[in-house]
């Protein structure tokens, strides 16, 4: 994966969160304030403003940027996270010029590492980490040189985790307030996590 | 929804109140320090920065909370002070900018206070300035006995605390490892505790703010108004001071015949007779049955709008704190 790729696949995720506002608030409403789309959708609008016009030439700048961008969000706290992440993968790539399958395995954990050392969550407390982690996992395991292949086995593993939600009582986020109301519905942020990934591996097709 | 308060514009409330707080605080505000462009960023001028290899200390908060025109950066202050919107954080953004503005390769202390925006929105800036290879460090401030308790000292709120210490360690050459470690000693060593008594609105929204009835108090509020749910009968004053001090010496116990600090912050809408009369009390108290030993205080009327109420902070310092409370700030500065 090269620049124009990894930038290609940043965008394409964005613009496919930004299509599911409302799906993703639909999901946020039955155990959260039912905003989550409205804020994720602002934070990747954010990312692509950035993205034009800090104009990046590097991968680690194309990232750090993304970050910086999702940086500036007031309230709330998914903005910082997803921040968070983008610096994460930022860190991890530097100026690398070509990101191999090991590459991209470092990359994602370097952004979970991110997520989890600024929110604290851990897999099973119900967020956004239940699809990444399964997601980093299965990457760090791939023994396949080919991306492409890589990172669809790692999304189908991010979908098992979104879904494995259903079973899980949140602990975090606002979610948190209703306890084991959450039970039976998939975590939004898991979601919207979810769907970043598979359109990021959908990119390279 | 009328606000009755004296402003033009809601959206731009913050930055109104920070240009006329430097223009109450000039000459000296505009001597010492400048406000970067398009920010509520104020960072030292270039001639009062500290040399290259002195540890630079910063501090980063919400508005709404302005006190008397004063400088916060200058020497002996902060190197950098970055203000958020009312009563919210600075985004990462802005505090990692104002990091940019001061970073020559020295270590750089963040000063956060204990809420969650300001801890997550810090965390952020410092994964941020990490990733530019910057070498920053935080210090969480943490004081409220109401809001943990005893033994889960670190979730407390900060709502007073004291910032002294570090920034003047900082002058004088102490490596970031020290100053650390001292102001982890000024968080153990201090405890704070809030009465809330008066309701105040909220300048952007026009709600108000810990709204009561007129024969009750709240005990352990928070420095915005965060309620404790602990509402008592209106007490005399002198009753309430013994109950504060206990609340706080029960966490926090100190013998008789220590040396003690103490600060009575109001939070804006006391009246200085109150705060007058209230202080006497905390003062006969302490050094009267508590046989405690006063050896510096600080009052101030300025903290939530117009909220009715106080924050009482009692410290406990030990030599080495005293030693640095009596350090001047070193003579490295131009003179004019």
């Amino acid at each position: 994966m090269k620049f124009e790729d990894l930038k290609k696949a940043i965008l394409a995720a964005a613009d496919d969160i930004i299509a599911r506002e409302i799906e993703l608030c639909e999901l946020d409403s039955f155990v959260g304030d039912g905003d989550h789309g409205v804020t994720v959708r602002k934070g990747y609008q954010k990312i692509k403003a950035a993205i034009a016009e800090d104009d990046p030439k590097t991968m680690g700048e194309l990232l750090f940027s993304a970050g910086m961008g999702l940086a500036d969000t007031a309230g709330g706290a998914i903005g910082p996270i997803l921040a968070s992440m983008f610096i994460g993968f930022s860190t991890s790539v530097g100026d690398k010029s070509e990101l191999t399958v090991k590459d991209l395995a470092k990359m994602f954990d370097s952004g979970l590492k991110a997520v989890q050392e600024l929110g604290g969550a851990q897999p099973g407390d119900c967020t956004m980490v239940d699809a990444l982690y399964p997601f980093v996992q299965s990457l760090n395991q791939a023994d396949t040189e080919d991306e492409k292949a890589a990172l669809d086995a790692a999304v189908q593993k991010a979908y098992e985790g979104s879904e494995s939600t259903k079973n899980m009582v949140a602990k975090k986020g606002r979610a948190k307030n209703l306890a084991d109301k959450s039970l039976g519905y998939v975590d939004a942020g898991s979601r919207s996590m979810y769907y970043f990934l598979r359109a990021f591996a959908r990119s390279l097709e | 929804m009328i606000v009755k308060k004296i402003y033009n514009d809601l959206d731009t409330v913050v930055e109104e109140a920070m240009a006329g707080n430097r223009l109450l605080a000039s000459p000296d505000a505009d001597k010492y320090s400048v406000l970067l462009p398009n920010s509520h960023i104020t960072v030292r001028r270039e001639k009062y920065r500290k040399p290259k290899g002195l540890v630079k200390v910063t501090m980063g908060g919400g508005a709404g909370h302005e006190g008397p025109p004063g400088i916060p950066c200058r020497p002996g202050g902060f190197d950098a002070m970055t203000v958020g919107d009312v009563f919210a954080a600075p985004s990462a953004r802005q505090m990692f900018r104002a990091l940019c503005e001061i970073d020559d390769g020295s270590p750089i202390i963040m000063n956060v206070t204990n809420h969650a925006g300001d801890v997550l929105n810090a965390k952020l800036c410092m994964q941020l300035a990490k990733a530019k290879g910057m070498d920053v460090h935080m210090h969480i401030l943490y004081d409220d006995v109401a809001s943990a308790p005893k033994g889960r000292e670190k979730e407390r709120r900060a709502i007073g605390g004291c910032l002294s210490t570090l920034t003047i360690m900082a002058e004088c050459g102490e490596s970031v490892e020290e100053i650390l470690r001292v102001a982890e000693k000024c968080n153990v060593l201090n405890r704070s505790y809030g009465v809330g008594i008066r309701s105040a609105i909220h300048p952007v929204s026009g709600l108000p703010i810990m709204a009561m009835p007129d024969d009750e108090i709240e005990l352990g509020i928070g420095v915005h108004g965060e309620s404790s749910g602990n509402r008592v009968k209106l007490m005399r004053s002198r009753e309430l001071a013994r109950l504060v001090c206990d609340t706080i010496l029960d966490d926090m116990p100190i013998d008789p015949g220590e040396d003690i600090v103490v600060s009575l912050g109001g939070l804006g809408g006391m009246t200085w007779m109150e705060l007058d009369i209230f202080y006497k009390d905390l003062y006969e108290y302490l050094t009267g049955e508590k046989k405690l030993n006063i050896i510096s205080h600080r009052a101030r009327n300025s903290g939530t709008q117009e909220l009715g109420g106080f924050i009482v902070s009692i410290g406990h310092p030990d030599e080495e704190i005293k030693k640095w409370m009596a350090t001047p700030v070193p003579d490295i500065y131009p003179k004019d």
